[in-house]
């Protein structure tokens, strides 16, 4: 996976298409702020995620996962709500139906049921690592998918 | 009666919450796949409710919109399995509530009035889906225009903003960067003169008005004049703000006293 995203990192430097040019509508703080927590979010899933397999690889030290996914949720339910408050100023509605707001919501609700698999009875720590694992693929699919077009490869996200 | 009350208790598990998540997961997952390959169609959700939307482009396309139905069923389902667990733990805690400090009895509640916080979003969403005024208008100056609710509107102005020609960054030459249109409002005992821009939206007797942009290519833009009367969106905004900070204060309650004992 590390491999994975170095190659694109380096074919993104080689073959970039460019900058995304701004608009009007991001000219809020709301913008900055929506952009700030989403990335923090989607940065403990992606840790919690890494950890979690230490976990599973039998690293007990690494069971901290669950505290970074936690996080992770909070972080990105911020980004949600701060997102619709900029959506409700700029776009007239708190939800757009769209391909980005479908695929975040749907994100939201996989990390709910993960805060509540602790509550069933087969929600064991070695269950949540496999779930904070399997919710690392929805983050790059949903997340940085939609990024590959940039580097001419093709859209998988939003 | 025992019937009802294990029915009750089924609707109201959080067993059937998780796999109620789980399953909205995958349909908005799928959703997100048929917004993405048909935008004109989902698109257009946004600019009418949803019955009206349905007649203009649900009907044509029921291949395309399977997932909408078994979502909002979905949703039904959370939203009822979500107030019943709430109301059980509050009922709980409120029955045990002097076993505890003010204190306790409010971190305990917290996730019930979270989950409360939650079921009222939904509702906010419901609401903003079904009833009150959407309406999307090309904006022409000097042209009267009948809005929604028996007003009357009239743009007497318009002042766009552009990137200069001279910027640094060459891409962001001539780019649109902000755009005021001053619209002349009246109704049968009001009449107002109001200012709207990007994320400047204006409210006036119950009606908002914003201004939108559709993007034509990287340089030019139609504007848009969008009025609306959502009921919905305030309550699901102030909902999920509540839901937000309680579940942060919550969370960090829960977790970092246990850091410090442990450090």
């Amino acid at each position: 996976m590390v491999f994975g995203l170095f190659g694109c990192s380096f074919k993104s430097l080689r073959r970039q298409k460019g900058i995304f040019l701004p608009s009007p509508k991001q000219n809020t703080i709301l913008s900055s702020l929506f952009f700030l927590f989403e990335v923090l979010a989607h940065a403990c899933f992606i840790l919690g995620a890494w950890f979690a397999l230490c976990y599973l690889r039998g690293k007990t030290f690494y069971k901290e996962f669950d505290t970074l996914i936690v996080f992770g949720f909070v972080f990105y339910t911020i980004a949600q709500v701060v997102g619709a408050y900029w959506c409700y100023l700029g776009w007239a509605t708190p939800f757009h139906w769209g391909d980005r707001h479908l695929q975040s919501a749907s994100l939201w609700c996989y990390y709910a049921a993960y805060l509540h698999l602790k509550f069933l009875p087969n929600g064991n720590i070695k269950n949540k690592a496999i779930f904070a694992l399997l919710g690392l693929g929805l983050v790059l699919l949903f997340s940085y998918g939609g990024q590959l077009k940039e580097i001419h490869l093709p859209r998988l996200g939003a | 009666m025992r019937l009802l009350k294990r029915i009750f208790q089924i609707l109201g598990s959080i067993k059937l919450a998780f796999y109620l998540l789980l399953c909205i997961a995958l349909t908005l997952a799928i959703g997100s796949y048929y917004a993405a390959f048909y935008p004109k169609v989902f698109k257009a959700l946004n600019k009418y409710l949803f019955l009206e939307w349905l007649q203009v482009y649900g009907q044509k396309n029921t291949d395309k919109i399977w997932w909408l139905f078994l979502l909002f069923l979905l949703l039904f389902g959370l939203a009822i399995n979500t107030l019943i667990c709430t109301l059980n733990k509050l009922a709980y805690f409120w029955r045990k509530r002097k076993q505890f400090t003010f204190r306790e009895i409010i971190y305990k509640m917290t996730p019930s009035i979270v989950h409360l916080c939650f079921f009222l979003g939904l509702f906010g969403h419901l609401l903003s889906m079904t009833i009150g005024i959407n309406q999307t208008l090309p904006i022409k100056l000097g042209k009267e225009i009948d809005l929604a609710a028996g007003v009357k509107g009239k743009i007497v102005g318009q002042n766009c903003v552009y990137y200069p020609l001279e910027a640094q960054q060459i891409k962001v030459k001539g780019l649109l960067k902000q755009c005021r249109i001053s619209l002349e409002i009246a109704n049968s005992s009001d009449k107002r003169l109001i200012q709207i821009s990007f994320l400047h939206p204006v409210s006036w007797h119950g009606l908002s008005f914003y201004l939108d942009k559709v993007k034509t290519n990287d340089r030019y833009v139609c504007l848009n004049l969008v009025v609306k009367n959502d009921p919905g969106a305030k309550l699901t905004l102030i909902s999920d703000a509540m839901m937000c900070m309680l579940m942060g204060w919550y969370f960090m309650v829960l977790y970092y006293p246990k850091r410090r004992k442990r450090e």
